[in-house]
Order: C-alpha cells, then sequence, then structure tokens
C-alpha cells in the first residue's frame, strides 16, 4: 500500500473505510479481476499482486495461525571437595516447536468449469532444540588476612543446536471449499514441488575448554585472566580448534588519590582476542544433486548455491578473530554521586572475517567465501550521569550517552582490491585504506569546467564512464547516544517515578525510495517548484501530435551545459532547453534510466522521543501483608515522534535491515502504548 | 582424601569425553540436506547439467524476455513486434508493430532503452561463466583423478571444453574482448580476469575443436564399459554417440570459421580448416528432449516451470514480418503450393476467409505503419476497432483469466486461430502445443553454411552453392515438419478438423518444387551480395525464433538480409522515421558488474564499451554498409 502511494498507482484520498467489503460479490466470493475492472475499480484496487482487494481478502478471509511452545528446563549439582574448591555441573535444553497452519479460502466457483478457483492449505512445523552443559572446577580463597582474594573457575562446556523443519501443503485449485487437508487438491503436479512437501534438518555443535582467573589485592588492584579453547562443527577440521586469551587490570584509585570533589574513582585497562565460528554449513563445499524429469536415472548435479549465485570455496576457512584493547575511567563527583562521568576508549580489529565476496562471473564463480579481510574500529562511548536535583522525598536523574567509532579497511583478501555491497547501482564499497561504508555512484555527466552536461532532452544523465565514480557519503553515523530522564518522588503515599528517553543520530546517508518516487509523482511540496507561473515555471511552447501548439507555464531549464558538437568533439554551451516540470519530475521516477544520481542521497540524521513511562509503586505497607514486596502500575509510550529529522516524509529507522542505506516504502516502526503492572514477592 | 579420590576419577573421565566429542564434530560438520555424490557421479552429473543449460535449452524466462518489450528478435525483424493497429498514429511506442531498437538515433537517448530492453543479451556475459561454471568444476574435478578414474571421467571435461567454447564465442559475437583464456580461474585464486582479443579467442577455440574432435575415439576407447554406459546415460544430446560429437564440433568448426571467413587472423587458415572438416558434418538434425514435458501444460495451475509458457503469454509480440513473408508468399497473399515456400504453414498460423483449408492466407507485418493501418483496413471491419470490439488476440483468452496458460485449454481454441483476426501469428501449434524438441544442430544450417563455402570458394563441397541451397530448403521442411508433427501436448487446446488441416497438416508439404525454384532464383541472382542476400534469408526463415543470436550475429557480418525501415506517419513524433539510417547497435555493452568486480581489467576495455564498434569479424567493406531498404518492402 506504502509502494502504492509513492509510486503513484493508489490515491491518497480514497475513503478506505468505505471499501471494505468492495472485494465479494454477492456470493461472497471474491471478484475476478475482469469484473473489478468493469465495475471501474482501478489496478491499484485489483490488482492480483499486491493490491488492494488482494489484500483485503488475505487480511479478511484467509487464517493464519501460529503456534509455539517453548520449554526450558535446567539441572544443576555442586561437590564441594574442599571450602574453596568445588566442582560444578549444570545442564539445561531450549526447546521450541512451532506449528503454522495456513488456511486460504477458495476465490469463487468458476461459473463455466463448475470448479472451485483458488483455495491453499499449509502446514509447517519447526523443532528448534538448542543443549548446554557445563563442567567447572571452581576455587575461591582468600589470603594475607584477606587482602588478596582469588577467585577462578575451569573446566568444559558443550552447545549444541539442532533445528528441524518440515511441511505439506496443497498447490493448485481445491476441490472442496473449507476442507482443510493436503488431499483437498484438484490435480497434481507433474513433478515433485518443495511447496507441497519439504524437509530439512540442520545441525552444529562447539565444546569449549575455559578458564578465568580474578585475583583482587585489597579491592584496589584487580586482575582478570581468561583463557578459552572451542571446537566448532561450522569449521573444517584443520582449523576446528581455536584459542582465545583475554586479561584485564582495574585500579580503584580512590583511595589512592585524594581528588577534589572525587568520590570514587577507577581506571581500567583490558586486552581480547576473541574467535568466532563460522556460520552452519557456510565452509562446506557441496552439490546440489536433482534429476532430468524426461531423462529417467540422468544425474543433474550442481555445485551448491547461494541465493542463485555460485559460490567458490578457496581452502578451509579459519575462525574469525578480534584482537581487542580497551581502557577506561569512571569517576563519580561531589556528595552522593551527583555527577558521574564514565569514558573508554577502544581500538579493535577484526581480522579474518568470513563473509562472502563477489567476484566477478568471468571467474566462474559469483561468490568466495573467505577470510575476507581485515577491519580497524577506534571509538569512544561517553557517559554522563547527574543527579540535578536531590532532596529527601525527590530526586531528578538525568543521563546522556555519546559513541562515536571510525573504521577503517586494513587489508583485503589477495586479489581482491575491493569489495562492493550493490544496492540500487550505489556501491557501499570496502577499500584499503578507506572508512568502511563508504557510498560511490556515478557522478553527473559534466563537462570539463565541472558544470552538468544535459540531455538531448534537457535532463541530467550520469556519466558512463567509471573513472566518474564519486564517494558520496557513508553509511555510518558520525555520532549516537541517547537522553534518559527520571524524576522520582516519595512518601508515605507511595513512590512515582516519570521518565523519558529521547535517542539521536547524527550523520550517515541513506537512498529513500519513497522520497525519490514522492517527488517524481508530484505528490510532495518539494515537487511544487516550475509547476505554474507562480511558482516559477517559465513559459514555453509544446508542439502536440496534430501539429498544432499550445502555451504552457510549466517550464523550466536545468543549470549546466548541452552538448551542440557531436559525442567524439563535444562543444559545451550555456543549457537553453526548456523541458517541462512534469517530465523534469518524471524523470526521477525512471531512476534518471541510468541510475540514482547524488542528489538522491540523503543525510539520515535524527532526534527522536523514544519513549515515555510513569509508574507507581504502592508503599510497602500495603503490599507486605500481602506477601508482595513490591507493586508497581505503569503506563508507557514507545515510538511517540521525531524531535528532528534530515530525511522527510519517511521513518528513518524503517531501513532494510541493519546496516542499510535504503528505504523502501517500509512500514515505519509501531508506535506502541502499554499498561503494566510488576509485583515482587 | 576420599574427596581427592573423585577428583582424580573424574579427570580421565572428562578427558574421554572430550575425545569422543571430535567424532561428533565430524559428523556435525556435514550437511544431512545434501547428498555427497561419488566421484564418478560428480563429473558426469555436473556435464549434464552444461547441457540443460539456457544456452542449449531456453526456458520459460529466456523466451519471455526475448519477445519482451524492444528486445531482440523484433528489432532485427525476426519477428514483427506488437500487432498492427489502424490507430498506429499514436506516440505510444509499442502499440504498432517493430520497435525503434535496433536502429539507434542516438545512443545516450536510446542507448539505457535498449539495455533495459535487452537486458537478456547483456546478461549472456555473464550467464557465459556462471551458466558454463559446472566446466571449472569437471575440471578442478578431473585434475584430482588419475588412472582408470582419470580415463573414465576425461571425456567429459574434453565435451564440456567444447560446449563451452561453443558459448564462448557466441559471447564474442555480443561483446567482442571477453575474458577467456584466463576465465573460469577463480579456483586458482584469480580473481582478476584480463579480457583478450576475439581474433585469438576464435583461433584457440578452432584449434581446441579439431584437437578434441581427433582425439574423441582414442579417449572413448580407454573408457569401461561400465563408464561407457554411465556417458550413454548421462550425454543427453547424443546419448554417448561419439561419432555424433564429432560431427556436431566440426559443424561448429565449420560455424565459427565461415563466421571469421571475411578477416585474417594470423596462423589460422579457415580454408583449410574447412577442408578438413567438410567431409564428416552433421547428417541429420540434431535434437533432444528438454528437461520437463508438458512444456505448456495448459489445464495446469498456470504457475509452473513452464518452457515455453512464455510464447503464449507474449502471444501480441509475435506477428510475422514481411523481411520473411515476402520470401515465403509469393504471388497473392493465398497459399499456393509450388509458388510458396512449403514451410509457411508450418511455421506461420494461416488464415481462412472461407473456412476452407485449402484456402488460407498470410499478411506479413510490414515495417511501414501506415501501410499496416491501410492493409488492416481492408481486412478488418473497421467499426470493430478498439480494445474491446476487435478480436485482437490470435491466441484465444478466456475472458476472467487472462495471460494464463491454463485459459486456453478452455477457450475457443485452435478454430478460433485460422478464423479470427487475419493477420498473420508464429503457428501455436508448432512452437506451443507440441513436446518439439530443442534443436542442437539442424541439417539446414550446415546446407547453408557450405552454400556460403561454395559461393565464396572457401573450400571444395562438392556440390554448387544452389544445390546446397536447394538442400536446405528441403531438410528444413523436414525439421519444421517434425516440430509441427511432434506429439501434442498433454492437455492440448480445443481443435476442430478445420483448423486441424491448417495448423498441423497431415501430409508434409511438397517441398522439391519450390527448392528447385529456388535454386533457379538463386543461380539468377546477379553477383555474391545478391546470393548472399538469398542465403540469408533462408537462414532467417529457417532459424527464426529458435536462434535469434545466431541470426543477430549473421546479420552483422554480412549485412544480410535486407530489413525494412520503420516509417511512421507525420503524426508520429515521438519517435521520427529511420529511413536511411544505419546501424548502430553492432554489440552490447558490458554488464555493470564488471566496473565493479573486475574494474582493473575493465578500463582496459572501457573505451570499446559502447553500441558502436563493429565485432572483429565484420569485413572492413561491410563496416559502412546500411542495414536496411531505402523503403519498405510493399507499398
Amino acid at each position: 500500500m506504502q509502494q502504492s502511494v509513492a509510486w503513484g498507482t493508489f490515491n491518497r484520498d480514497y475513503d478506505l473505510s468505505g471499501l471494505r467489503d468492495a472485494y465479494k460479490d454477492e456470493n461472497g466470493w471474491m471478484h475476478t479481476k475482469e469484473n473489478l475492472e468493469v465495475l471501474g475499480w482501478p489496478q491499484a484496487f485489483t490488482s492480483s499482486n499486491g493490491g488492494l482487494f488482494d489484500m483485503l481478502w488475505n487480511n479478511y478471509e484467509n487464517e493464519n495461525l501460529d503456534e509455539k511452545i517453548h520449554s526450558i528446563t535446567s539441572a544443576k549439582a555442586t561437590v564441594k571437595f574442599l571450602p574453596y574448591l568445588s566442582l560444578r555441573v549444570q545442564g539445561g535444553i531450549d526447546y521450541t516447536t512451532t506449528d503454522y497452519t495456513k488456511k486460504d479460502k477458495v476465490l469463487r466457483k468458476n461459473a463455466t468449469t463448475g470448479k472451485w478457483e483458488g483455495g491453499k492449505f499449509k502446514y509447517d512445523v519447526e523443532e528448534a532444540m538448542i543443549q548446554n552443559y557445563e563442567g567447572f572446577f571452581t576455587f575461591d580463597k582468600d589470603f594475607k588476612n584477606d587482602e588478596l582474594h582469588i577467585d577462578a573457575f575451569a573446566g568444559g562446556a558443550c552447545k549444541r543446536f539442532d533445528y528441524t523443519k518440515s511441511n505439506a501443503g496443497t498447490m493448485g485449485n481445491f476441490i472442496y471449499p473449507d476442507f482443510w487437508t493436503i488431499n483437498n487438491m484438484d490435480g497434481w503436479p507433474d513433478s515433485f514441488d518443495g511447496r507441497i512437501a519439504d524437509y530439512s534438518t540442520e545441525a552444529e555443535a562447539t565444546y569449549s575448554v575455559l578458564g578465568q582467573a580474578f585475583a583482587s589485592y585489597k579491592d584496589k588492584y584487580i586482575f582478570e585472566f581468561q583463557a578459552r579453547n572451542d571446537w566448532s562443527s561450522t569449521l573444517p577440521k584443520v582449523n576446528r580448534s581455536y584459542f582465545y586469551p583475554g586479561a584485564s587490570f582495574t585500579w580503584n584509585f580512590t583511595d589512592d588519590l585524594k581528588l577534589p570533589l572525587v568520590n570514587y574513582g577507577k581506571l581500567w585497562l583490558s586486552w581480547a582476542n576473541v574467535g568466532r565460528p563460522a556460520p552452519r554449513y557456510f565452509a562446506l563445499s557441496s552439490y546440489n544433486v536433482t534429476s532430468i524429469p524426461t531423462y529417467s536415472g540422468t544425474n543433474d548435479i550442481t555445485p551448491v548455491i547461494d541465493n542463485g549465485k555460485a559460490i567458490l570455496f578457496m581452502g578451509d576457512i579459519k575462525p574469525e578473530r578480534k584482537r581487542e584493547i580497551e581502557t577506561g575511567i569512571d569517576v563519580k563527583f561531589f556528595e552522593g554521586d551527583r555527577l558521574g562521568i564514565n569514558l573508554s576508549y577502544y581500538d579493535n580489529t577484526v581480522y579474518d572475517q568470513i563473509m562472502a565476496v563477489n567476484l566477478t562471473p568471468t571467474t566462474g564463480k559469483d561468490l568466495v567465501r573467505i577470510n575476507a579481510g581485515e577491519v580497524k574500529n577506534q571509538g569512544i562511548e561517553l557517559l554522563l550521569k547527574g543527579l540535578p536535583v536531590a532532596y529527601k522525598n525527590f530526586k531528578w536523574e538525568v543521563s546522556l550517552s555519546l559513541a562515536r567509532q571510525w573504521s577503517e579497511v586494513v587489508k583485503l583478501y589477495p586479489g581482491i582490491d575491493h569489495y562492493d555491497d550493490i544496492q540500487s547501482d550505489i556501491y557501499n564499497r570496502a577499500k584499503v585504506g578507506e572508512p568502511v561504508g563508504s557510498l560511490y555512484l556515478r557522478d553527473y555527466a559534466k563537462d570539463p569546467n565541472g558544470n552538468r552536461i544535459v540531455s538531448a532532452a534537457g535532463l541530467y544523465t550520469l556519466s558512463t564512464e567509471s573513472k566518474d565514480e564519486i564517494c558520496v557519503g557513508n553509511i555510518n553515523p558520525d555520532v549516537y547516544g541517547g537522553l534518559n530522564s527520571s524524576f522520582i518522588s516519595h512518601g508515605t503515599w507511595g513512590e512515582a517515578r516519570l521518565s523519558f528517553g529521547i535517542d539521536y543520530k547524527f550523520g550517515g546517508n541513506i537512498l529513500s525510495y519513497s522520497n525519490v518516487y514522492l517527488k517524481g509523482n508530484g505528490l510532495t511540496t518539494n515537487s511544487l517548484p516550475y509547476r505554474d507561473a507562480e511558482h516559477g515555471g517559465i513559459e514555453w511552447t509544446e508542439t502536440l501530435n496534430d501539429k498544432s501548439t499550445r502555451t504552457r507555464h510549466d517550464g523550466l531549464i536545468l543549470p549546466g551545459v548541452k552538448n551542440i558538437g557531436t559525442a567524439e568533439n563535444p562543444q559545451y554551451v550555456e543549457n537553453d532547453i526548456v523541458v517541462s516540470a512534469y517530465d523534469y519530475y518524471s524523470s526521477f521516477l525512471r531512476d534518471m534510466s541510468t541510475g540514482f544520481g547524488a542528489d538522491d542521497i540523503q543525510e539520515n540524521s535524527y532526534i527522536k522521543f523514544r519513549e515515555i513511562a510513569l509508574e507507581y509503586t504502592l508503599p510497602a505497607r500495603l503490599t507486605l501483608p500481602l506477601k508482595v514486596q513490591r507493586l508497581t502500575f505503569g503506563l508507557t509510550a514507545r515510538n511517540l515522534f521525531y524531535l528532528y529529522k534530515t530525511a522527510e516524509n519517511i521513518d528513518p529507522e524503517s531501513l532494510l535491515g541493519t546496516n542499510s542505506w535504503v528505504e523502501y516504502t517500509n512500514y515505519p516502526t509501531s508506535r506502541t502504548y502499554g499498561f503494566n503492572v510488576k509485583i515482587t514477592f | 582424601m576420599k574427596k581427592i579420590l573423585y577428583f582424580l576419577l573424574i579427570m580421565p573421565l572428562v578427558t574421554v569425553i572430550m575425545t569422543s566429542c571430535e567424532a561428533e564434530l565430524d559428523e556435525l560438520w556435514k550437511n544431512p540436506n545434501k547428498y555427497v555424490p561419488a566421484p564418478e557421479e560428480v563429473t558426469s552429473g555436473l556435464f549434464t547439467h552444461i547441457q540443460k543449460t539456457r544456452f542449449f535449452q531456453e526456458d520459460y524466462g529466456e523466451w519471455w524476455w526475448q519477445h519482451g518489450d524492444g528486445t531482440l528478435p523484433s528489432a532485427i525483424q525476426i519477428t514483427a513486434g506488437y500487432y498492427p493497429r489502424a490507430d498506429a498514429g499514436s506516440n505510444n511506442l509499442y502499440d504498432a508493430a517493430y520497435t525503434y531498437t535496433f536502429a539507434l538515433l542516438a545512443e545516450v537517448e536510446y542507448g539505457t532503452y535498449v539495455q533495459t530492453g535487452n537486458g537478456n543479451c547483456q546478461n549472456r556475459f555473464n550467464w557465459f561463466y556462471t551458466d558454463l561454471t559446472n566446466y571449472g568444476d569437471i575440471r578442478n574435478e578431473i585434475n584430482k583423478l588419475s588412472g582408470e578414474e582419470y580415463d573414465n571421467t576425461i571425456i567429459y571435461l574434453k565435451l564440456a571444453t567444447v560446449l563451452k567454447d561453443v558459448v564462448a564465442l557466441q559471447t564474442v559475437d555480443l561483446f567482442n574482448k571477453i575474458p577467456y583464456f584466463s576465465a573460469f580461474n577463480g579456483s586458482l585464486g584469480e580473481f582478476s580476469t584480463p579480457y583478450d582479443e576475439p581474433d585469438a579467442i576464435y583461433k584457440s577455440v578452432v584449434e581446441e575443436f579439431r584437437a578434441i574432435a581427433t582425439e574423441l575415439p582414442d579417449i572413448y576407447n580407454k573408457m569401461s564399459a561400465v563408464a561407457k554406459k554411465t556417458f550413454e546415460q548421462q550425454d543427453i544430446f547424443f546419448k554417448g554417440d561419439v561419432n555424433k560429437w564429432i560431427k556436431y564440433i566440426n559443424g561448429e568448426t565449420l560455424r565459427a570459421c565461415v563466421r571469421v571467413s571475411g578477416v585474417t587472423i594470423d596462423g589460422l587458415n579457415v580454408n583449410s580448416v574447412i577442408t578438413e572438416v567438410i567431409g564428416n558434418l552433421p547428417d541429420q538434425d540434431y535434437t533432444c528432449k528438454g528437461r520437463m514435458t508438458n512444456r505448456n501444460n495448459i489445464a495446469g495451475a498456470g504457475d509452473g516451470e513452464l518452457l515455453t509458457r512464455a510464447l503464449y503469454e507474449r502471444w501480441n509480440r509475435l506477428t510475422f514480418p514481411d523481411v520473411m513473408m515476402t520470401q515465403m508468399n509469393h504471388g497473392t497473399d493465398k497459399f499456393e503450393a509450388g509458388i510458396d515456400d512449403p514451410r509457411l504453414p508450418l511455421i506461420c498460423a494461416g488464415f481462412t476467409p472461407s473456412e476452407d483449408a485449402d484456402d488460407i492466407e498470410f499478411y506479413g507485418v510490414s515495417g511501414d505503419k501506415e501501410r499496416n493501418r491501410k492493409a488492416l483496413l481492408g481486412l478488418v471491419d473497421p467499426t470493430s476497432f478498439g480494445e474491446k470490439g476487435m478480436r485482437r488476440n490470435g491466441y484465444p483468452q478466456k475472458g476472467e483469466v487472462t495471460n494464463n496458460c491454463q485459459s486456453l485449454a478452455t477457450a475457443a481454441g485452435l478454430d478460433m486461430i485460422v478464423k479470427g483476426f487475419p493477420w498473420t501469428y508464429f503457428n501455436p501449434v508448432t512452437f506451443l502445443f507440441t513436446e518439439w524438441e530443442y534443436d542442437i544442430s539442424t541439417r539446414a544450417e550446415i546446407d547453408l553454411l557450405l552454400a556460403e563455402v561454395a559461393l565464396k570458394g572457401l573450400a571444395s563441397t562438392g556440390k554448387t552453392a544452389g544445390d546446397h541451397i536447394a538442400d536446405a530448403l528441403t531438410h528444413s521442411t523436414d525439421f519444421w515438419y517434425g516440430m509441427n508433427q511432434a506429439e501434442w501436448v498433454t492437455s492440448k487446446p480445443p481443435t476442430t478438423p478445420l483448423a486441424d488441416a491448417i495448423l498441423r497438416p497431415a501430409a508434409k508439404p511438397e517441398a522439391s518444387t519450390y527448392a528447385a525454384n529456388l535454386k533457379d532464383r538463386f543461380n539468377a541472382a546477379n553477383g555474391e551480395e545478391a546470393k548472399m542476400e538469398i542465403i540469408m534469408q533462408q537462414k532467417y526463415i529457417h532459424l527464426n525464433m529458435i536462434k535469434p543470436y545466431e541470426l543477430f550475429a549473421e546479420l552483422r557480418r554480412t549485412r544480410h538480409p535486407k530489413l525494412e525501415p520503420i516509417t511512421t506517419p507525420p503524426s508520429y513524433t515521438q519517435y521520427p522515421p529511420l529511413t536511411g539510417q544505419t546501424l548502430v547497435w553492432e554489440r552490447f555493452r558490458y554488464p555493470s558488474t564488471q566496473i565493479s568486480w573486475n574494474k582493473e581489467e575493465f578500463i582496459k576495455v572501457e573505451q570499446d564499451d559502447n553500441w558502436v564498434n563493429p565485432i572483429f569479424w565484420v569485413p572492413q567493406n561491410k563496416r559502412s554498409e546500411n542495414y536496411f531498404l531505402l523503403r519498405a518492402i510493399k507499398n
């Protein structure tokens, strides 16, 4: 529906509530597309693929039922050998089974054939089980008159994941309406089809030996060491085992350094090198095996593909690693810790990244699954906590967070110059020495002086030369964080808390299809210029098919130059070609015919009023007699509104997945209101 | 002490447990959803898959795209594009016959349209490498083998090389320079592939064809009996018949040599190569069954993988052009045996004004839109014009379910086609409703290549060019009659004796008289160019929709047959007439992915990445030759 509006195929003025039952005929059957057209409904209503009536039929007539059973069980046992030495063994099973039942009603009875049309029954079952088993020896003892405390554990762990999915469903038309069984099929396809029945199962496991030691001297100097070795089933045998260590040191300087106004302070420094296995079966080269129906007994084998793309497996994939060093300071000022500052800096390098990298198909493959490259990230995180007002019965808490990260591609796999993730002809490019998330596209065709060249139609085009690729932004934000604040009051009547949260993000670029199409269809105010004389349109004369002419007042001349020479020997003069506002804006609908231009890339910054909550807690004297420690009633509202945003007409957060830079008429995030009751016994 | 004893007992137990985990990890590493084929199954299965790729068996998508808006067949006048309408004065690009895409007025204005409309053509660059990806995998598998295993499987690599080379040359024919010698080497760590000179590719392929054709018998003889049986099972083209493979390879060698015969390639003497292969060329039509039966499955759900369903869905693009019709239907519009081409009722759908199977007429679509409009006014009641009133669809549709194969089964059926709208479409029985087999290589193609060899004296064929033309007509008639008479699809549409007699004639049309006339006409043609015009006209008629890319290549190489200029009524203002325009669409542009993923090499050929540079095999004296007649064939 949103797309229909953006694409201009659906008029926003329709009274949707009046259309509630218009898709059905007098029998309660779905009108045929032709009947609807005879009735005068436009295509946006009648299309069998996403039209309004199709959507209404699905919503009101068809049934999709999901049933989930989720059980979590665990057991734990501890054997104490010595007062400071124990063995702790524990295991847990997390089991989920989900049934999906789809019941699509028959659409109608065909008057010519006497048969029912439509109908679908499908039943899917998914089972997922996660098993965790651990066994640790624990050590916990104080030395030197309790000045030295050592706490450690070492042991093994096992985690296994099993997943099975099966389904069965009908294809083609039903024989009988509302008869929900697989046998209710009018015909059977000539060959097996996964939409009728399918089964797949997957599993993986990780075994670990790990240990950690924690040593604290006078609670001032704290040392921590970790060591872990994993064996993962998703990695090839030669690289299945990987070790990752870590260490940290914390200095609580509160008593050692008597700084003015400082109540508490600590510094820390940590280092770790962690590992990560590959996704399940990602590193395994295998084959798809089928048969050819018309050639009985003939094998048809292809190497396994990924979304239609041929995959190249280059040797044995290693685990992905991340080496990180982090330091920080945590300081609290003034009596009652009225001000707190927590500042940290990190520097990490992700190397041996496990990923699928696009290849030129001329290599014979589309993707290569490798340990692709190395990325360096540096960042700061700042958290300010304040208590501006603190009375006996009332206080106001406020916190402000801020994060910033700088990332750079350090190394790519030998033979790969850069890696592009392409969406809508815009490249998210990883190139050595450049920031991660750089967006590239073709610049506008320009003359040697940098003026944009218009085509014979008077419109801009993109350059056709690869040298004209330009960086137009970066998908990552410059800075992001949030502001949270709470007002808390309590007395004999209980406690009340009013809190709100604001999130912000500055920087980061996107392509908004909605805005491009809304502008192209003349649905937003930024398409008003040039549409008439009042809005700057210039007068021009149009020649009609019958050679007659008419005067219009919706002309514009795009700034730039036109070529009055030849393609080989261009001669550029100032552009004087008048185009109509209609043709100008229509060019946005065709993505300029050659792809999106730099003008279509927007900054996506915003400040969002994320949440507001009001809570009331009854006084304990009322709840304790009921054996209730705490009873709280609350009202919440989330995703309320934007205080500021640079991308108009869209929800800045409704992009396609994480790290995406394309907004494609997605639904905005839901605004939710809630009432909750919290009971603590 | 007791607790310490427990401790000492537990430690070995933990060790045993951890060791046993290794076996489980080994098991879980495997994907239970994937079968692990045995080594001998891998190479044969990979090879079979190459034979069913879209380069050898067009599928639904391939046909559908080929007959979309502004795509290759209508651009080079194999089809006439959209059906003609009486109101052809409209500025709508599509509502009258033909599209403008072949003769471009301005690259900048039309280039993108061509690229979009002909996405399938441009995609063939990537498809060469990705559809033939199994070639690289077979090579890698074979490299691991030795001894008997090698002897039993090397044949798959040799034949995969042949198929890869056939497609490589087709790709050169569309793009000129392509990565070839370093292609398929991703597994060797070569992620950047240089573009190779097209003449070097042709030379290498011809040499490779010759070498493989020569060594195949020995390779086959070394295979074990079981391996030969597997080969017979897996080779869906020739059922393990090595002799047919050799003939096929020789036929492709002949095609390649004729293609480059107008230019000089260092180290390649095409005349001597042709002489070597000319004695062992295909002597029958090589066809193979598609991978699915019921290719139209018109009584089915209508949304399966239906191979030529695309033609049904593109019915309104499948009108027949005058470029071919005027070479088949001579004299009057009526079909006259002996005077008219015997393939006419097999390839085209006849119309009977008198409901008499012996009284059928054919109307080709002109490049002159005004002529089409006037002709239409003489054929159809003008008052019935319009979207609703005129029965405009030669491929009938049921009212409430349009463009669905299923609808045809319950519609008026084939009778409506022969009695309905008179404009000539391709014959739906031949192209839609029979389980015809895919052509691998047809005998008439070889005849027409030999005709050119004889005409230009490239080698001694033992016959005159005129004899080869007559042979081509006879063999082509056999081929198209076979296509027309193939088994009906399971759920054929309703038909009548009248429709059957016209669209699926019981007896093969007599061809010898017309063949003799054609030979006489050829012999009487004045000069080599006039004779080449007839050879290429026959190539157009024979191959028509089944090999558009071959025709596109031959058209650019020979500049024959001459196409009709697209002329429009004066009121047609959006796209001016193209009279006198020369062809500027000589090649396809490289896909944009090359810029992104093969940039280092792509920038070396970027200057060639345009629509106008001829393929290397276009002779110098042909490069500026106009593709178009001065005016439409019929006034």
